[in-house]
């Protein structure tokens, strides 16, 4: 398979104004502001071939937007080089806009005070697409996000959850190659975004479209992605699959046992006992050293069991735990 | 502990207080530019003339630092109104009518005093380095001020009718900008009511367009106190006439907030 | 390549059109205030000429022709670039990102995406105007000027906007420098001497935009058209490199202020 993102040693710098607090700070401010750089993406590479759902997640100012950014031409980097389908984003911004598909949350791009059929039509001449496929393929999306209903409605008019199901048929359109995703789930109710979760799946099965999507919030990664790439302060600090950062990260398990008879302090290999009562003992297991069916058997052994519960470390503290690293 | 809330809060004001002199000065340097461009066209007008209608070149300029001081000293009174009373913000007020408008015009004046004094400071300096000085008598100064500051609350006045209009008329910005170039011409911010055909002169003279920037403006460079106590009466009348047109319309509006919910 | 830009253009001003119908009292009553604008400004000349009849060698009808060249430019440029003064503000809040992600020319796309339809109260007033004072004989010449000043008005715009790549926040900045400009080419270039002319005829060119115009068509010079011309593709050239220059500096959304 061809590699559709290829991305090496990519860098951006900001010079950002900074301003002590205070009056004097302030006015100094106006005439001789201090500039400080920020390395927004430092030295980054990765490789994404066709058809893959890749993550992109990260501390707010990691530098996931600004490296979506410059693979879609909106940023230009400091040194190092992508290419996107092959094409350089910074000197054929426009070949490459035609293959692309961007979705932001927090841009829209549909015309507010339109109904969305409008700016459906207005995207088919910037696409310069044919007509006649054009009203097929807008037709046919249209099915697909169940949206019938609502392009005749001015956008103002429509929920946040079909809005944004709109602007997925906005950038999907042109049939792009690559779909750049940031953000598509912020601020939708639970049910909304599992219904956008299942989309973007589907987009990506049926029409082989390779998506990048950026987010906040783990279960989006988890139900849609199968690669994860974590930034933290412009650098990978993790690159693989989720299963892995389950398996890696998550080999803890906590394990409560209720018992009819007493329970005896025991000795065991990756099991570390947390508190114990007459009655009932916690324990800290790490999977990768002993198993879980060995531990239960020799509760079972020993004791007559009255309870039993197993729970997982929550993925998000797994994944901030990462961040800090 | 509350104390120190506020002073944080006096002082988070201060700074910003900073970005708004910005702007001020902003709009001084577009006043600055106008006056270039004025002190350019009356000295060729002017050419070898010493007197235009009663007034020398020196005559004119200042006239104009005068007007443009005055005009600019009120920002956006229309818009500001305007879009209170329609979002209903003055629901508040409801039970004593012109409080709101008092609340407003305390708000806007010292502003306004504030805008004045920048604007005449960096006109005087063009037309100062372009054209020269003019002299004044001493005991003209307050005098002058005075009708200055009165030009100022009819200006206010004027603008505050308009915002409260702005109930009925969709496009408040657009009622301001028709009212600036009302004032602009017939108020004699641009030209001198003198330079008018007569009959234009006469009309333009008593209405209360030309108490904002004519007449004061006049006064300045051509002050008596015969004109002065005249260009006194009539800015009292006026300021009365129209505030009494705000109370008459306010309280219908207000009327039809209430009705409609605010 | 041109014609599909023109296309996505015309596809535009139906949207600009479609939204200026749907508020349909607001967009009436900013076209009137528009054309009262104009009118106020021509009778402030009126009365002016009335009285002196001549400002070192203009009389009331170049002024007047001044007005038709200056409103039609004007309003050509509000209705077909309507985008034209918020480059500041796109580019300083992060808007570009829109454009950038788009297969067409960014700065025709940014200048085309909105249109000031009121600017339409320019035009016809310009229109109205030129036919007053204008000879049949002079209106390819009339036209061709009309499209040069709107090309100046264009550029300056593009040139005080592009600032915000520089410097940030320049939205009151490049707001005033454009307005400072067309200011100064609302009166009789005859007023300006010296230095000052010189000026208006190089770093800020507001006398290209109106007053050479009317001198041109009051007597044409071949030497001076031929200036006029190149001084447009000058300064449109030097407008479009500032702003793909600035593109490169753009830092979209990410307004990152640190407090430390």
């Amino acid at each position: 398979m061809n590699s559709a993102i290829s991305v090496k040693n990519l860098t951006k710098t900001f010079r950002t104004k900074t301003r002590e607090a205070g009056v004097s700070a302030s006015f100094k401010a106006i005439f001789k502001p201090n500039y400080k750089k920020v390395h927004a993406v430092n030295n980054i590479s990765f490789d994404v071939k066709e058809g893959e759902l890749v993550a992109f997640i990260g501390p707010n100012g990691a530098g996931k937007s600004t490296t979506l950014k410059m693979l879609s031409g909106i940023l230009f980097q400091d040194k190092g080089e992508c290419r996107v389908n092959s094409l350089d984003p910074q000197t054929q911004r426009k070949q490459l806009a035609f293959q692309i598909g961007t979705v932001f949350g927090q841009k829209p791009q549909l015309w507010f005070h339109l109904p969305a059929i409008e700016s459906f039509n207005l995207f088919s001449k910037i696409y310069e697409l044919d007509k006649e496929e054009y009203t097929k393929r807008m037709l046919s999306l249209v099915k697909k996000f169940e949206i019938e209903d609502l392009i005749h409605q001015p956008v103002r008019k429509l929920s946040l959850g079909q809005r944004m199901r709109c602007e997925f048929v906005l950038s999907l359109l042109h049939n792009p190659k690559v779909l750049f995703l940031d953000e598509p789930t912020i601020g939708l109710d639970v049910v909304v975004k599992k219904t956008i979760r299942e989309l973007i799946k589907k987009i990506n099965k049926e029409d082989n479209v390779t998506v990048i999507l950026t987010s906040h919030d783990i279960a989006d990664v988890e139900n849609i992605c199968n690669r994860v790439i974590i930034v933290n302060k412009g650098k990978i600090v993790y690159d693989g699959s989720f299963e892995r950062i389950k398996k890696q990260y998550l080999a803890k398990k906590f394990v409560k046992v209720l018992s009819e008879t007493p329970i005896n302090s025991f000795e065991m290999k990756g099991v570390e006992i947390v508190k114990k009562t007459k009655f009932s003992i916690e324990l800290e297991v790490n999977t990768k050293e002993t198993s879980m069916g060995k531990l239960i058997d020799f509760l079972t052994k020993n004791n007559t069991i009255n309870d039993l519960s197993v729970e997982e470390t929550p993925v998000e503290e797994v994944i901030a735990e990462i961040y800090q690293r | 502990m509350t104390l120190t809330k506020y002073f944080e809060i006096g002082k988070i004001n201060f700074i910003n207080s900073f970005a708004y002199t910005f702007d001020l000065l902003a709009s001084s340097v577009f006043v600055a530019l106008i006056l270039f461009i004025f002190v350019s066209l009356w000295k060729v007008v002017f050419g070898g003339q010493i007197m235009i209608e009663g007034f020398t070149i020196s005559m004119m300029l200042w006239y104009l630092v005068m007007t443009e001081s005055i005009v600019t000293a009120q920002g956006h009174v229309v818009e500001e109104i305007g879009e209170e009373i329609k979002s209903g913000q003055i629901a508040n007020y409801l039970n004593k009518p012109y409080n709101y408008i008092f609340y407003k015009y305390a708000s806007n004046i010292g502003n306004g005093v504030f805008r004045f004094f920048l604007t005449f400071l960096v006109a005087s300096i063009v037309v100062l380095i372009f054209l020269g000085g003019i002299t004044i008598p001493l005991i003209s100064i307050i005098p002058v001020l005075i009708t200055v500051f009165l030009a100022i609350t009819l200006h206010f006045a004027m603008m505050a009718l308009l915002g409260v209009f702005a109930f009925w008329f969709e496009d408040a910005k657009s009622m301001h900008f028709i009212y600036q170039k009302i004032v602009f011409t017939i108020g004699g911010m641009l030209l001198p009511l003198e330079i008018f055909p007569f009959w234009l002169e006469r009309i333009s003279a008593v209405l209360p367009f030309s108490y904002v920037a004519y007449h004061p403006a006049k006064l300045f460079v051509n002050f008596s106190f015969s004109s002065f106590f005249s260009v006194l009466v009539f800015q009292i009348i006026w300021i009365a006439v129209i505030s009494l047109f705000i109370f008459l319309v306010f309280r219908v509006c207000v009327k039809k907030v209430s009705v409609n919910g605010g | 390549m041109v014609v599909n830009h023109l296309r996505v253009h015309w596809e535009y001003l139906k949207v600009a059109l479609s939204t200026a119908m749907e508020y349909k009292i607001n967009f009436i009553i900013q076209v009137l205030a528009m054309v009262f604008n104009d009118v106020v400004w021509i009778i402030f000349w009126l009365i002016f000429f009335n009285r002196f009849q001549n400002v070192g060698g203009w009389v009331l009808g170049d002024m007047l022709m001044l007005y038709a060249i200056i409103t039609l430019s004007y309003g050509l440029s509000s209705v077909f670039f309507g985008n034209r003064n918020r480059i500041a503000e796109i580019v300083n809040q992060g808007k570009l990102d829109f454009y950038l992600a788009l297969p067409k020319n960014v700065l025709f796309h940014v200048l085309i995406s909105r249109s000031s339809f009121y600017g339409l109260g320019d035009v016809v007033f310009g229109i109205i105007l030129a036919f007053i004072v204008l000879s049949l004989a002079s209106l390819s010449l009339f036209l061709i000027l009309v499209l040069a000043s709107t090309s100046i008005l264009l550029s300056v715009a593009i040139l005080s906007g592009s600032l915000a790549f520089f410097f940030g926040n320049a939205e009151a900045t490049s707001r005033n420098i454009f307005m400072g400009t067309l200011s100064l080419a609302s009166y009789p270039l005859s007023v300006y001497q010296g230095v000052t002319k010189f000026i208006l005829l190089t770093i800020i060119p507001a006398g290209f935009i109106s007053g050479v115009p009317v001198e041109l068509l009051k007597s044409f010079n071949a030497q001076w058209f031929w200036l006029t011309i190149g001084f447009v593709v000058l300064i449109f050239s030097i407008a479009t490199f500032v702003f793909y220059r600035g593109l490169k500096k753009y830092e979209s959304g990410n307004l990152m202020y640190v407090r430390t």
